[in-house]
């Protein structure tokens, strides 16, 4: 950009909008970080991680290095900093942690599609919506293993969007390395930070130079090395878990039977209703529910919101590249073009990268870029909108508005009461953990105990449940 | 003064989402300050949390020394209008978990065959077959059909009800 155009881009910016954008984002990170403290440190999925972080340094990462199927070292260096930086504090630091990554993912998002004008800050709310309302984005925050490192991938893409889509500094190349490494490290959807930085170059974004982009490509390759030739981890395999298909789940022994000789199709049934899943909430998780409860004629109003909500977005993103498809062609893109060109990469990448199976949270990155890509499709519409309409046709535009609004409203609330309820389930999971884990033959020495004793009586007595919620309409807004 | 369409469609999508933010906000704010906006039953004591099936809570009045073997008020939409006051055990029966009254046995609030007995003859009142097995591995002996329950709705209409 000329210092001309710099500046000129500058006056256009209202920082009322700004300030606004930014203001209520941390308000309804703030207000969704209350309903995530009331979410204890679970006992599935995070007692026995945690179990495993009183070990020394040096046994944890190797271990991980060499482990079967998974390559994810730095997930568990996260996990284990923040233990040892607790103190023995456990629920305040890992629960911080969590509130704190959500508010840091909400101001990244705002950074990201930069609100200019008080008619883009007014979409705001409704882009931070769709990230909130996704299905995908319910397992950054419903679960955590205690640290959620599908939220920790989220924060670093947009870091990475941001760097890519910004101006040159001489930093932005090893900090683009940087977050390759730890993202790619965590868990395997962080490999889409090479996307990202790759995918912004290809529609002229000039945030990393040549050099950074051929360093990005030594360390994809680094990677692909380290886990398949040096440590052999490999991928997983059909065997690794249950995976939606059709109409229901199969457990891995069915998946065995049916796919054994020949995955290839599993695979592209996989990577297909993955980004499905993003654009129309359907399938979810790879199980077609809303299309059997259509053929069984059970359909219920909170699915057919769902639906609604997701194909609105899809569809004005659509409008979007066709209203840009010129400009596009001749390989003019200003920084909304590559933001939902971002999209489209990431949403592809992210669904070949979930082929083994399906599952919601994976598709996390997807559905996020999702919403900046809508924002940024319904800010452009909004602009490009005449100032007056037949009234007739001005009056459906205004009540289509409200009615797609209203399907986004209804799945931010149920987003919230999901998590309380969550609360409520992962509390009784504590009150019989004793047992369940005797139930299920597993031993534990005095350590283990004292551990499990504390984060018990964390969840029970020190942090005691918050109320169920029960607000008018609950069977329509909360889908747990 | 007419409003330009593009100002009239932010607002119809800033109106709904803006309106559950605050619904949202009011009642993070309201728990902060301890109220319970849009709290569903909140128990009042061990008896009503065990009919709720709230074992969190339950084990939460029993650590502040409630005894799960005293008879509580139990507000009629917990159990049945018909009940309005139960022990602790009693009042788990309604949960229908059988994991609740295995924890109340943990707790130590069941004590003797004798107890035993009366509680899986009210577990047979009410049908919860796996609580019936829990408490009366053996077969029920003894138990006249209906008189357990009888017995626990006949304490609403006492006057004396306490232990």
């Amino acid at each position: 950009m000329t210092q001309v155009a710099a500046v000129e881009a500058a006056a256009t910016v209202d920082r009322r909008a700004v300030w606004v954008s930014y203001g209520y984002a941390l308000v309804a990170g703030l207000a969704m970080g209350h309903f995530l403290l009331g979410l204890p440190i679970q006992l599935t999925d995070s007692f026995g991680n945690m179990l495993k972080l009183s070990g020394s340094w040096g046994e944890l990462l190797y271990g991980e290095f060499t482990q079967n199927a998974y390559l994810r070292p730095l997930l568990w260096a996260n996990l284990k900093l923040v233990y040892d930086l607790s103190g023995g504090d456990y629920f305040t630091w890992f629960r911080g942690v969590h509130v704190i990554q959500l508010l840091m993912l909400v101001v990244l998002y705002v950074a990201l599609v930069r609100p200019r004008t008080l008619l883009d800050a007014a979409v705001v709310p409704f882009g931070l919506a769709v990230l909130f309302g996704m299905h995908t984005f319910a397992g950054t925050i419903r679960e955590a293993f205690p640290i959620n490192t599908h939220m920790t991938i989220l924060i670093l893409c947009f870091g990475a969007a941001i760097v890519a889509l910004g101006r040159y500094h001489w930093w932005n190349d090893p900090v683009a390395m940087m977050l390759f490494v730890v993202a790619s490290l965590t868990v395997e959807t962080g490999l889409l930070i090479w996307v990202i930085f790759v995918g912004a170059a290809l529609v002229g974004a000039r945030g990393t130079s040549r050099a950074g982009l051929a360093g990005l490509l030594v360390l994809l390759a680094g990677y692909f090395y380290i886990r398949f030739a040096l440590f052999d981890v490999g991928s997983p395999g059909l065997v690794e878990r249950s995976s939606g298909f059709g109409f229901g789940v199969l457990d891995p022994d069915d998946l065995v039977a049916r796919f054994g000789d020949n995955p290839a199709w599993f695979y592209l049934y996989n990577v297909v209703t993955s980004a499905l899943s993003v654009l129309l909430s359907e399938p979810t998780a790879g199980v077609f529910r809303v299309t059997s409860a259509v053929l069984e004629g059970d359909v219920d109003v909170a699915m057919m919101l769902n639906l609604i909500a997701t194909a609105s977005v899809t569809a004005v993103i659509c409008v979007f590249a066709w209203r840009r498809r010129g400009a596009w062609i001749s390989r003019r893109f200003d920084r909304d073009d590559r933001l939902v060109a971002l999209f489209v990469m990431v949403l592809i990448a992210n669904a070949v990268i979930s082929y083994p199976y399906t599952k919601d949270v994976i598709m996390s990155p997807a559905g996020a870029f999702f919403a900046v890509a809508g924002f940024v499709a319904l800010r452009n519409l909004l602009h490009a909108l005449p100032d007056r309409l037949a009234p007739g046709m001005a009056a459906t535009a205004v009540a289509a508005a409200l009615i797609v609004s209203g399907t986004w409203a209804v799945r931010v609330i149920g987003t919230h009461l999901n998590l309380r309820t969550g609360a409520y389930v992962e509390r009784n999971e504590w009150v019989y953990a004793e047992s369940s884990l005797a139930d299920e033959g597993v031993v534990l020495t005095e350590s283990d105990r004292q551990l499990m004793r504390q984060l018990r009586d964390d969840a029970i007595f020190v942090h005691p449940p918050p109320p169920p919620l029960e607000p008018p309409l609950r069977a329509l807004l909360g889908s747990e | 003064m007419t409003i330009r369409l593009p100002v009239a469609i932010a607002v119809a999508l800033l109106a709904p989402i803006g309106v559950a933010t605050l619904g949202v906000l009011a009642v993070a704010a309201g728990e902060r300050a301890g109220a319970t906006p849009f709290a569903g039953l909140v128990p009042r004591n061990s008896a009503e949390a065990a009919g709720l099936g709230r074992a969190a809570e339950l084990l939460r009045f029993l650590k502040e020394g409630q005894d799960p073997r005293a008879v509580y008020p139990v507000r009629p939409e917990i159990l049945s209008s018909a009940i309005l006051r139960a022990t602790t055990v009693e009042a788990a029966m309604w949960s229908r978990q059988v994991e609740m009254i295995k924890l109340l046995e943990r707790q130590g609030a069941i004590d003797g065959s004798e107890e035993r007995k009366t509680l899986a003859c009210l577990a047979a009142d009410l049908k919860i077959d796996d609580v019936v097995e829990h408490l009366a591995p053996d077969g029920l002996s003894g138990c006249e059909p209906g008189q357990a329950l009888a017995r626990v709705t006949a304490r609403t209409s006492s006057v004396e009800y306490t232990r």
